[in-house]
């Protein structure tokens, strides 16, 4: 949090993934870590975490197109669609990266892109953030001025996370 | 009104277009929503301006520099000047007119994009009928078309 542009250039977070076995030893903590039944069906599940995640802030996957049959892949490049920040989100950006806030009297929006991969017992996702600002008839451009985007990837981390949460209540 | 006079008074009315279509266009950056958001960025007006200059470098440009040049032979006057004056008058007002009130589009439409404030310069290619015609005759000058 409160890195400048330059400073995070690689965005990542990871979430400990484990093989439900009849004797895993100890259990995995619930809401903590991505469990899977085996890890030939791990590709889909993560798949249907991230964008559920996205989902649940307000965003899409517009690149690749995902249906019922086509998930996400380990490595595979996706993209967002571009969603505005509201009120609320800007009062937190502001709270929580005070040195390097966002220029008043315009409209922000976020997209992300990234990709997942799977390392050392871990989903490990990589991102891309991409804030972009407009007036009010103006289109969207990217934005010239540094800004936190570890603030974003956080925002994501956590709604990745409360999805592990929901999904094993 | 001598035939000076009359080109006079028609190049001021397309220096007055020209001037109030930036002034409008500049309006953008200073008006907010009330959430304190201009209506255009500075990027966005630099854009617009852009068009609104391409149309009046070919109009008033061609006008201004028809005062630079050696006067054409004006033929015997008919006793049609006035009339003529005043049909070119209120074709070059009226051309002026619609594109500056188009491009205020975004003051008083609603849903309006960047996009449509910058159409506003179709409207100068549907008008130059009334426009083209009275600068061959008053300036010697042939406005292309855009």
């Amino acid at each position: 949090m409160g890195h400048d542009k330059r400073a995070d250039a690689a965005l990542e977070f990871r979430i400990p993934l484990v093989v439900e076995t009849l004797s895993a030893n100890p259990k995995p903590e619930l809401g903590v870590a991505i469990i899977v039944p085996d890890l030939a069906n791990a590709n889909k599940q993560v798949s249907n975490l991230l964008l559920q995640a996205l989902q649940s802030m307000g965003f899409a996957i517009v690149s690749p197109k995902l249906d019922l049959r086509v998930f996400l892949m380990p490595e595979q490049q996706w993209h967002t669609s571009i969603v505005e920040l509201s009120a609320p989100e800007l009062a937190a950006y502001g709270k929580a990266a005070p040195t390097i806030p966002l220029p008043s009297g315009r409209i922000y929006a976020v997209q992300y892109s990234g990709r997942y991969a799977y390392a050392e017992g871990a989903l490990r996702i990589i991102l891309s953030v991409n804030l972009m600002e407009r007036s009010r008839l103006g289109p969207f451009r990217e934005t010239t001025f540094p800004y936190s985007r570890g603030f974003f990837k956080d925002r994501l981390e956590q709604s990745v996370k409360a999805q592990l949460v929901s999904v094993r209540k | 009104m001598s035939a000076e006079q009359q080109r006079v008074v028609l190049t001021l009315v397309w220096t007055a277009g020209f001037a109030g279509c930036i002034a409008v266009v500049s309006g953008y950056m200073f008006n907010k929503d009330a959430l304190g958001n201009p209506l255009l960025s500075w990027r966005d007006v630099l854009e617009v301006l852009q068009s609104v200059v391409a149309i009046y470098a070919a109009y008033l440009g061609a006008i201004l520099a028809s005062w630079f040049t050696k006067p054409f032979a004006v033929k015997a006057d008919s006793g049609r000047a006035q009339i003529r004056f005043w049909v070119a008058l209120v074709g070059a007002a009226t051309i002026n007119l619609a594109f500056a009130v188009w491009l205020g589009v975004g003051f008083w439409g609603d849903g309006v994009s960047l996009d449509d404030i910058k159409e506003s310069r179709l409207v100068v290619g549907w008008l130059s009928f009334l426009a083209a015609p009275a600068s061959i005759y008053y300036f010697g000058v042939r406005t292309p078309r855009t």
